[in-house]
């Protein structure tokens, strides 16, 4: 797992667009490898379970009414159903988001993780940890993936 | 309305969009039937009048099932019982979900909502929250019948 500190890991690409004007775009933008999008994908949900974890649904609705609003996307219509069923989705509900594909679920992820970065933000030194805390999940998930692998079929 | 009838027997509301009527009196025979979950007497393509009649009857069951401040998880456990009622046909999970929520006066994304899936989701949910409270059939034609009271003052009777 490439460090924050490598310039081209994915961690420091993920730091370095949320440091862009607009960093949901300057995320869906980055190259899409399979250890970026992990990353983020575990970013998202690290970020969703600080915020939202123990919270009422009707937070998560109105999250994404200010999310989209703010972003001048519309936040009455699909994207904003599809946006709330992806984030329950990653907090317990896996089922509201079976519709929904890989490309549109990962514009989602990167809106709701640019948005870590909305004024007046969190600041460097907050993203880095969290980047860091989603490294060790998927660290500890491998660990776990070894300890336990898969029955091969025979 | 996309249309299908039930392998179970479960649900038996369907008809196809062979017959074009939609009036009032129709679509309040359709409700019934698909609360009482027996064959409408006759098909129905619900028109606008039909589908302001059903919406008015999913927000009176809506209402009388759920308060304002009903837990999403609660009003999410009915939308699931609604689907797996009527298995053959989609009821969407989200948007039934949202639409019941939206009943209840909340501010919801509801737009770009796809038509059949509104209907889907009135008459289906509406079947689904009758039988969650146990309505006897005469309160189930009286509900009926005031909500074809409310769609008549919407200037849709």
């Amino acid at each position: 797992m490439g460090g924050t500190g490598q310039s081209g890991s994915p961690g420091a690409l993920i730091l370095r667009a949320l440091e862009d004007d607009c960093p949901a775009v300057a995320l869906v933008r980055l190259p899409r490898s399979p250890r970026l999008v992990r990353l983020l994908g575990q970013l998202f949900l690290v970020a969703l379970r600080r915020c939202f974890a123990a919270h009422d649904t009707r937070e998560i609705t109105g999250y994404v009414y200010g999310l989209l609003t703010w972003l001048d996307l519309p936040p009455r219509g699909l994207l904003a159903r599809q946006s709330e069923a992806v984030i329950r989705a990653a907090l317990g509900e896996p089922a509201l988001a079976t519709g929904i594909g890989l490309v549109r679920r990962h514009e989602i992820v990167c809106i709701v993780v640019g948005d870590l970065a909305r004024p007046p933000g969190p600041g460097r030194a907050e993203l880095e940890a969290l980047v860091a805390q989603a490294q060790q999940r998927i660290a500890r998930l491998d660990q776990r993936d070894v300890r336990t692998p898969r029955r091969r079929r025979r | 309305m996309t249309t299908s009838e039930t392998v179970s027997g479960e649900l038996v509301v369907t008809a196809g969009a062979r017959a074009p009527t939609g009036t009032r009196p129709a679509a309040g025979a359709y409700l019934k039937a698909t609360a009482a979950n027996r064959r409408a007497a006759r098909d129905l393509r619900p028109d606008f009048g039909s589908r302001v009649l059903f919406y008015c009857a999913f927000e009176l069951v809506v209402r009388r099932r759920f308060r304002c401040d009903s837990p999403v998880a609660e009003i999410a456990r009915s939308v699931a019982a609604a689907a797996r009622r009527h298995a053959p046909v989609v009821v969407p999970a989200l948007e039934a979900e949202m639409l019941i929520r939206d009943a209840l006066g909340e501010a919801v994304p509801i737009e770009e909502i796809p038509l059949d899936a509104i209907v889907t989701t009135h008459l289906l949910v509406f079947a689904s929250l009758v039988d969650e409270l146990a309505l006897s059939d005469d309160e189930v034609d009286a509900l009926i019948a005031e909500a074809e009271d409310r769609a008549e003052a919407l200037g849709h009777g």
